[in-house]
């Protein structure tokens, strides 16, 4: 007994092999069991996605609309839920044949799941699409740094740096380190930050690898080869980021570890580091004095993530980032 | 927060496929001699880390074997799949799977009785290669599903390191009980307690062991409070804490009872 159905694709191939639904190309094919009966002389290139729709009518949820980031771990993808119509973040990892799981997959599932905060974003679930692990999370369309491009309202962007700091409270309360704090791995929707890619993220321990968070945002001890560091690492970070926020452009940008320790070292030299840069006279004090207390080299004078929220510039609602005059 | 419940702790896979207490205790135990035979094997107790890699690859096994009957899973290639997911969840380990395999192999070559569904691993060649580092990931693929992929699991060395810097004897070397009580610390994973048993009150077993064993007292804390308070807010969980420690040896006795039986 055959069973033939028939089915109308709607689809665009991109050069990269990622298929993505549209209305410019129509192929016609059918299936026959797994057989696939289709005229097209690209049947080579759309067979993964007749398979993928394949699975669909097998109930799988999600349809990937278009890529929206890659990196070393995998693809990031938009997709649609097909039984909700919500539109999600599908975070697809490089599996080796040879090795299962990633070593950052593993950890950032374990992790998210423990972390149920506004500001911090949310796995759905986690699922196999054709022997490949998918992430499904929220979705967002806009980073920190595409978001500071577009708005500058100084009541939101304390209200991020706020809610910010929140989130890392948060993580950091559940002894967990992120260790990757940096624009690109916080989200912005409706003027509502969410800290993403818990990747290097790890609960703490007495002995961990220095070779952790993008070079910009890395803390002095990382930079000098240190093994027995600790949440602070994420507070340097955030001192950047803030002063990222309020400069509209990044703080330290090396080209190598010492160059970035060297750049660190010219600007904060001394206590008052701030007071001989005109860069910084824009700043409220109160807003200068969180910097500062974040900047610290020594990351055992660096602020923690809960004394940060209750600083005084969070507690005075009329002290924003930039003097008034 | 206790990670089962009494009656679901009793209530394993493989007691409701019939196996009896005694039964599971003595396949839980060579698990357990199984993981350190591997460890022998890897030479991964250099690492300043090994205490946690190796108790959250215990757990790890305890989690899922609590919901997979013995019978229905290979212990050996799911015991080394379990420490390779641990291995990977460790910063300072090397985790190839290429390690784990040959490890497996070495073991079972040496070992000479140990088949895998029925085919025995005399060879070290590259199909045997192939074929165990293939079963080794189809096995973390399964305990990540089974064990919910939370691999977030806070281990006894946690609260160990604690007790070792703030523990003082009365009388007695300190340190020679601290190193009795790593070796319990360990020991205590031969049995699934650690899926009832709070990570603070496996460490405070082991080190009241230790304690007995030696003849050693610890100091009261610095506020007067007794030692074993070490993790407790209160008077009144401390009375709890005391419970469960007697409660935990005694279950560690009657498994040991069974195991010489």
């Amino acid at each position: 007994m055959n069973s033939i159905i028939q089915y109308q694709l709607y689809l665009r191939i991109e050069n990269d092999g990622v298929f993505i639904l549209s209305n410019k190309q129509i192929y016609d094919y059918q299936f026959e069991y797994n057989r696939i009966i289709c005229d097209s002389q690209i049947l080579y290139q759309i067979k993964d996605i007749i398979y993928y729709y394949m699975s669909v009518l097998e109930n799988v949820r999600y349809i990937k609309i278009q890529k929206i980031g890659e990196g070393a771990y995998g693809i990031i993808y938009k997709a649609q839920d097909v039984q909700t119509q919500e539109i999600v973040a599908l975070k697809k990892f490089k599996l080796s044949d040879y090795e299962g799981v990633p070593s950052c997959a593993l950890r950032e599932i374990s992790i998210l799941k423990q972390l149920n905060h506004p500001n911090i974003i949310k796995l759905i679930s986690q699922i196999i699409i054709n022997k490949k692990l998918h992430l499904v999370m929220n979705y967002y369309d806009k980073d920190l740094t595409e978001y500071l491009k577009f708005y500058h309202e100084e009541f939101h962007l304390k209200n991020i740096i706020y809610k910010i700091l929140l989130a890392v409270e948060f993580i950091h309360s559940r002894k967990i380190i992120h260790r990757d704090l940096q624009p690109n791995n916080i989200l912005v929707k409706n003027n509502e930050p969410v800290i993403i890619d818990f990747g290097l993220s790890r609960v703490f321990s007495p002995n961990l690898t220095p070779g952790v968070t993008q070079l910009w945002y890395r803390a002095p001890e990382l930079l000098q080869n240190c093994h027995s560091y600790d949440y602070a690492i994420d507070m340097w970070s955030l001192g950047c980021i803030i002063l990222e926020i309020a400069l509209n452009k990044p703080l330290f940008m090396g080209q190598s570890e010492i160059h970035q320790l060297l750049l660190i070292k010219n600007l904060i030299d001394g206590d008052e580091w701030f007071k001989q840069n005109s860069q910084f006279a824009k700043f409220n004090n109160l807003f200068i004095d969180l910097i500062n207390k974040l900047l610290q080299i020594d990351p055992t004078k660096r602020i923690t993530s809960k004394q940060a929220i209750q600083h005084p510039f969070f507690q005075d609602q009329f002290a924003f980032i930039y003097n008034n005059e | 927060m206790k990670l089962l419940i009494y009656e679901d702790w009793k209530n394993s896979a493989s007691s409701r496929d019939n196996f009896t207490f005694q039964q599971e205790v003595k396949i839980q135990s060579e698990c357990y001699q199984i993981a350190r035979d591997f460890e022998i094997l890897l030479q991964n107790n250099e690492h300043s880390t090994f205490n946690h890699y190796f108790q959250k690859a215990l757990s790890i096994f305890h989690r899922f074997a609590h919901q997979i009957s013995f019978k229905k899973f290979n212990r050996h290639i799911y015991m080394a799949a379990c420490l390779f997911l641990s291995a990977k969840d460790n910063d300072m380990f090397d985790w190839s799977v290429k390690r784990y395999t040959n490890a497996f192999i070495s073991y079972c070559i040496s070992k000479k009785t140990v088949d895998l569904d029925g085919l025995k691993i005399e060879n070290d060649d590259q199909n045997t290669f192939k074929l165990i580092s293939e079963k080794i990931i189809d096995a973390e693929s399964h305990i990540l599903q089974m064990i919910g992929y939370d691999l977030n699991i806070v281990v006894p060395q946690i609260y160990f390191q604690e007790a070792k810097n703030k523990l003082i004897a009365t009388q007695g070397d300190i340190q020679q009980l601290f190193e009795f009580a790593q070796k319990y610390l360990l020991d205590l994973f031969l049995n699934n307690a650690c899926l009832y048993y709070e990570p603070k009150i496996i460490t405070l077993c082991a080190i009241t062991m230790a304690s007995k064993l030696l003849k050693i007292t610890i100091a009261d804390l610095s506020n007067g409070n007794p030692w074993n308070s070490l993790f407790d807010q209160n008077q009144e969980s401390n009375i709890q804490t005391q419970k469960e420690i007697q409660e935990m040896t005694n279950y560690f006795d009657q498994c040991i009872q069974i195991l010489k039986s």
